[in-house]
């Protein structure tokens, strides 16, 4: 098994029980997809639904950064995770 | 003669020989640079030489809106003003939104030149085609609110739309902005421009229509824009409920919201003390410019016995400049002193990173108290940010004449090592991103034709994970400057030349941008543009700016990173271990030269310039012996 650090804001925030921060635990090999599919067996299907569409490819304007570097400049939902990485998930996010 | 979208005329006000002449606009810069800053650019380059004093009467004042201002375009009320920065040294292109950028526009003019300089304090009355240049002798000393109240009386028209300066812009401070009611044409100094001139203010009520060549064609681009903007995850189901402020939890979750003068970005979270849950509370409303349906601006009403009735609407950049990179934690002082930044005219941000540098240099014993009349400037004191804000507005003797010309004149006067901890690109003060954290969009300051500007070339990519048009690792040094490219020349077609707003285009229209333009502004003024017709719109305004900048004394040397950025390392947070080293810098800088078709020396090729039909600047260059393939 292997934890990662899971962060997360705003609305995203609110629907993981209010915790900018958390610790997950995964099996060995999981995907930032598993990771996903944990948190939404963890807080339900108002978080899945915000995060997935219904062919569980991610909602539009959803963002998920592992150590940094956005999902999609590496293999999007299948990107493999390690023990100790840090996944940060955004929501919709605009301006500046 | 124009179709529609343009009104077909430049107003030219001289305020040495006060006189006001107008002019047709030439068919050709309407098709080449479209509006907004390419106008500005256009005739920047025109009509004032590189090497001008930017507070002399030959520096000139280009205000631009686009040819969808005024017309039903969504979004579209914005103005682009262009000057030579006092700041920077280079060109100083500022945009605005609100309701002035319009007025203009129903005047009948779509280009508003101010040249020479006044001997008294004047304020121009633009009531369409009747102009006047009037007496501002009362109004000198006031502050732009009240200036705005006084002149709508004066005219006895409550409607009419001003755009004026404060009392930095009377004293000259570098970091000046002019105020249009709530908004501003806030960086560069535009503002110490316009106070050189002795030109109080711009009042304008204008009575005509915008006319439109293609109704029909219209209609059907702006239902497509509405519609993306319908679709967009952000911009109606976020953007217009929370504002920029929400980019303060974003940035500060990736560790490139800096804090304390860039020396420990990512080592504090900022977002639990002046994010968007705290400032939101803060909310009483929120405000539209004209013809935006979603209305960004959050209106805020600070609490709390110290700051208590200030109401303001700090954008994001402020809640780094009045907050973090001064160390301070309180939202009500952010509301608080940006308030007193518009009233006085003055950019937030200049001014916030500017005190972040006094006050680094404080704690390291480089300043004293002598030298701070007193005011105790350690990181976080929000009251000494409420001090200094009028000390810089004044020119106050001491403290305030050493900050009020920004941080890299600062430096200069306090000599040692103080150039090392000034936070600025160009002489314009860093935005509210740490570029270390953020490789293209740190690209993009150093590359900006205006300095460290995000607005130049926004790398969206980096900051919001949008794959468009390719997916980025914002650590990542390759790549870089081929994407920095791609932003700046989509930015300056897409929204600085046509006055869109740019939240529109990056939350709606990324993937559709140059198309979106091109049918909107043919459909507008019956002048047919391809989406490739705009890209290289785009192109040829961020070369023939970089010509200007070049005869203006800059070169390669100057596409860089304050040192800070080059030898520390972000220590903790999102980004921990970055950092942008001269190697860094070098592989970046290259491949965006070679990108853009400029020589290793960042001059552009005689190939490039004869491609956007830019003779004029290939003339300059070539007089001087710096075209690089001659």
């Amino acid at each position: 098994m292997m934890t990662v650090e899971i962060t997360t804001i705003m609305g995203l925030k609110a629907l993981m029980g209010g915790n900018k921060d958390q610790s997950l635990t995964l099996p060995d090999g999981a995907t930032v997809a598993a990771a996903l599919d944990q948190l939404g067996k963890i807080y339900g299907p108002a978080l899945q639904q915000r995060i997935f569409n219904d062919t569980h490819q991610l909602n539009p304007g959803i963002a998920v950064f592992v150590n940094g570097c956005v999902i999609f400049a590496r293999l999007g939902l299948e990107t493999p995770l390690q023990d100790g990485d840090a996944v940060l998930i955004f929501p919709p996010v605009g301006g500046g | 003669m124009f179709q529609g979208g343009y009104m077909g005329k430049v107003l030219r006000v001289n305020l040495t020989t006060k006189t006001v002449t107008v002019e047709d606009l030439p068919e050709k810069i309407a098709r080449d640079y479209i509006g907004g800053a390419g106008f500005g650019v256009k005739y920047l380059f025109d009509e004032v030489p590189g090497d001008v004093d930017p507070l002399g009467p030959d520096n000139k004042l280009i205000f631009a809106p686009g040819p969808l201002s005024g017309t039903p375009a969504p979004c579209a009320s914005r103005m682009a003003v262009t000057t030579k920065s006092p700041l920077t040294g280079a060109v100083g292109m500022s945009l605005s939104g609100g309701y002035f950028p319009v007025e203009l526009k129903f005047a009948g003019y779509d280009v508003l030149i101010i040249e020479g300089q006044s001997k008294t304090p004047v304020y121009l009355h633009i009531k369409d085609d009747k102009v006047t240049i009037k007496n501002a002798a009362k109004l000198w000393g006031m502050d732009t609110q009240i200036t705005q109240t006084i002149i709508k009386q004066d005219v006895n028209d409550q409607n009419t739309r001003i755009a004026c300066i404060g009392q930095a812009g009377e004293n000259q401070s570098k970091m000046a902005a002019i105020i249009n009611e709530r908004r501003a044409f806030g960086r560069k100094g535009v503002g110490a421009v316009m106070g050189s001139k002795n030109l109080k203010a711009i009042a304008i009520r204008g009575s005509q229509q915008v006319p439109l060549a293609n109704p029909e064609a219209f209609e059907t681009a702006r239902k497509f824009m509405l519609g993306a903007m319908k679709q967009s995850p952000v911009l109606y189901p976020e953007f217009s409920k929370l504002g920029t402020p929400m980019v303060v939890d974003a940035t500060s979750a990736m560790g490139i919201f800096p804090s304390e003068n860039y020396r420990n970005t990512g080592e504090k979270d900022y977002s639990a003390s002046i994010g968007v849950e705290a400032s939101i509370s803060r909310n009483k409303g929120n405000e539209h410019c004209y013809g935006c349906p979603v209305g960004c601006t959050q209106l805020k009403l600070a609490q709390g016995q110290s700051y208590e009735g200030g109401m303001s609407d700090p954008e994001y950049e402020t809640y780094y400049s009045l907050g973090s990179v001064v160390g301070v934690e309180s939202v009500d002082s952010i509301i608080y002193n940006d308030m007193l930044c518009d009233k006085y005219g003055l950019d937030t941000m200049s001014v916030g990173v500017t005190i972040a540098l006094a006050m680094e240099l404080f704690e390291r014993g480089m300043l004293t108290a002598a030298d701070t009349n007193g005011l105790d400037l350690r990181f976080g004191n929000h009251q000494a940010v409420t001090q200094l804000i009028a000390e810089i507005a004044f020119r106050r003797e001491g403290i305030g004449a050493l900050l009020c010309d920004g941080s890299r004149i600062m430096a200069a006067k306090v000599g040692g090592d103080a150039e090392y901890f000034a936070m600025h690109i160009k002489g314009l003060e860093l935005p509210a991103y740490d570029p270390r954290g953020a490789k293209a969009h740190g690209l993009n300051f150093a590359t900006s034709y205006t300095g460290a500007d995000h607005n130049r070339g926004y790398a969206f990519q980096e900051v919001f994970g949008i794959p468009v048009p390719n997916a980025y690792d914002r650590f990542a040094v390759a790549g870089k400057g081929w994407l920095t490219k791609w932003n700046q020349d989509i930015r300056c077609a897409t929204t600085d030349c046509p006055t869109m707003c740019g939240f529109l285009m990056d939350m709606a229209l990324p993937a559709v941008a140059e198309q979106n333009t091109a049918d909107l502004v043919s459909s507008a003024s019956g002048i047919a543009l391809t989406k490739e017709d705009v890209g290289r719109v785009g192109e040829r305004v961020n070369n023939l700016a970089r010509v200007f900048n070049i005869s203006a004394g800059f070169t390669r040397a100057d596409d860089t990173f304050p040192k800070r950025l080059m030898e520390e390392t972000i220590k903790a947070g999102g980004s921990s271990g970055q950092r942008i080293s001269e190697a860094d810098l070098e592989q970046m800088l290259n491949e965006y030269y070679e990108a853009r078709n400029w020589s290793p020396d960042g001059v552009p090729s005689r190939e490039k310039l004869a491609e956007l039909d830019l003779p004029e600047a290939a003339v300059l260059l070539a007089a001087r012996g710096l075209l690089a393939d001659d």
